[in-house]
């Protein structure tokens, strides 16, 4: 892994990191200063030991610079022209919601009081994160903080990508780094300000530790406790963290590598159990499952409906991603090979949230019409990755000669 | 280039966006900052730890969440029954809530501000 991909990664780390003290600084009702120094205490602890971690030594040479610096200043002018002043609809009436009652020490438990389509039982990273943020800058910046905070993750996504695929193949990589920082259908969602994209991150960062994992076993901390705040972020996160678990069980759970796997999973998931267990309400979809569920499973209509919706929104935002992802299986098929693991894992993504739309409680035209975007919107970057690099391995691309430092 | 720089590049690019993003964007005015206006002098009775009912006009679903994001950490449940509990009502100055006339026949307002859309009331049971 380069250098500066371990960096990225520690931004996942701090928000993690920031997000738990923070949460349990509140239950404890330790002062805010105190959780401040605790926080910063932890980071640099993880920054010593991410600096241990062994890196790529190949330095990254002008033109990948120059073409990243470019995509950085791209992505921060395209947020702040597609970026609503509050966010969407959940951006305030949840998230940020969630975070102005995190705020107050005093009264943050009133915020589980709130019935009326409050999603209380939402994990807490992002609010906690903002609220952290918010009290640290004098509580009167929650605009600011929000939009600064999501801005950071969302260049975070196309660089970490690029430079971990630079040396690969420049020319697939810059295609990769330049489609994430221009289509303004991609950075229209990642500036909803909502935890989509923090999904998106944490979720890529975990696929490229558990890519690194050779090189270094530390790199298995990295991805599990990447996979672990993915779960404190949001529900999905645990569906997609438990399904990233089975397709990399050889990885997490060898015998040399478990004590690695369970020290990343363990801090985010006590925090997790602690929150679902004793504070957060019933989640809306598990607790509206009852007798009808099995009749939702066998009306072919609502396979259908949602065929449909999926079908139109990926052909007419995401194409080209899904003609190459159809053309990697189709090779695939033909050699008589497995589709990659990573393929296999989005694709079975694809299939939960499809079995999650099939048994909605809600409307579900209504459900697929609120969040199917910015469902889809989670695994664009690891999709946008794990193409790179399978692309990467399937042509030996002549570009490859004239820009890589190492061809 | 050193990861330092690359770092320093996404640092400057946030600070560029954030500064746009709080000369131009956050100076906008939209139906959330309308509200907050409107309620900015009721701080003295809203305190953190207040719990009140919310009624709104009926075809304005977003009021409800639009009160409950700006008052928050006030517990802002809405309306269901005449609790001896402090109401919150907001209807448009143009088309008054027949609702919401007949709950205020029985309550006393203690706080009232209308601007340009808005009329919001604050009452107490008599």
């Amino acid at each position: 892994m380069q250098k500066t991909g371990l960096y990225i990664l520690s931004w996942g780390l701090l928000t993690g990191i920031i997000s738990i003290l923070y949460f349990f600084g509140l239950l404890s009702g330790l002062p805010f200063f105190i959780t401040l120094f605790i926080s910063i205490a932890a980071f640099i602890l993880a920054i010593f030991q991410f600096r241990k971690l062994k890196t790529e030594t190949t330095p990254i040479t002008i033109l990948p610079n120059a073409l990243m610096l470019l995509a950085i200043c791209l992505i921060g002018q395209k947020a702040v022209l597609l970026t609503e002043k509050h966010g969407v609809w959940d951006a305030w009436a949840m998230w940020n919601m969630h975070a102005k009652y995190l705020t107050d020490a005093d009264n943050w438990l009133t915020l589980f009081n709130n019935t009326e389509a409050a999603h209380t039982d939402y994990p807490l990273l992002l609010p906690a994160n903002i609220a952290f943020f918010n009290k640290l800058t004098g509580e009167n910046n929650l605009l600011l903080i929000t939009y600064i905070f999501h801005l950071i993750t969302t260049i975070c996504i196309p660089v970490l990508i690029f430079i971990q695929t630079q040396n690969k193949n420049i020319l697939f990589a810059a295609i990769g780094l330049f489609w994430l920082s221009i289509s303004e259908y991609y950075i229209t969602i990642a500036s909803y300000q909502l935890a989509d994209n923090l999904i998106a991150f944490f979720l890529l960062c975990a696929m490229i530790a558990a890519d690194n994992c050779e090189a270094d076993k530390k790199h298995i901390t990295i991805s599990t406790a990447m996979l672990g705040l993915c779960m404190w972020t949001k529900n999905e996160g645990i569906m997609l963290s438990l399904l990233f678990v089975l397709f990399y069980r050889k990885e997490f759970f060898q015998k040399a590598h478990i004590k690695y796997s369970l020290t990343g999973f363990a801090l985010p998931i006590i925090t997790l159990l602690v929150f679902k267990t004793f504070y957060a309400p019933s989640n809306d979809i598990v607790s509206g499952q009852g007798d009808n569920t099995i009749q939702k499973l066998l009306t072919l209509n609502r396979y259908d409906t949602i065929y449909t919706a999926i079908k139109k929104l990926v052909l007419e935002n995401y194409y080209a991603l899904t003609c190459l992802m159809a053309l990697h299986i189709l090779i695939r098929v033909i050699t008589m090979r497995l589709p990659d693991k990573r393929i296999l894992f989005i694709l079975s993504a694809c299939c939960a949230y499809f079995l999650v739309y099939v048994i909605t409680p809600l409307d579900l035209n209504w459900h697929l019409f609120t969040s199917l975007n910015r469902i889809i919107h989670q695994i664009i970057p690891i999709t946008v990755y794990t193409l790179i690099i399978i692309y990467s391995e399937t042509f030996n691309f002549r570009f490859r000669t004239a820009f890589a430092a190492n061809p | 280039m050193k990861s330092f720089f690359i770092i320093v590049a996404i640092c400057l690019s946030v600070i560029v966006s954030a500064f746009y993003f709080n000369n131009k964007i956050a100076g906008q005015t939209d139906e959330i900052d309308i509200i907050e206006n409107g309620f900015s002098s009721a701080a003295k009775i809203i305190k953190p730890n207040s719990t009140l009912l919310f009624v709104g006009q009926a075809d304005l679903v977003q009021l409800f969440s639009i009160s409950r994001f700006v008052l928050a950490p006030a517990l802002l449940q809405p309306y269901a029954t005449d609790k001896n509990d402090t109401l919150i009502t907001i209807q448009k100055n143009t088309n008054n809530d027949s609702t919401i006339r007949s709950i205020m026949q029985n309550r006393e307002a203690i706080w009232s501000v209308t601007d340009s859309i808005y009329t919001y009331i604050i009452s107490v049971p008599r």
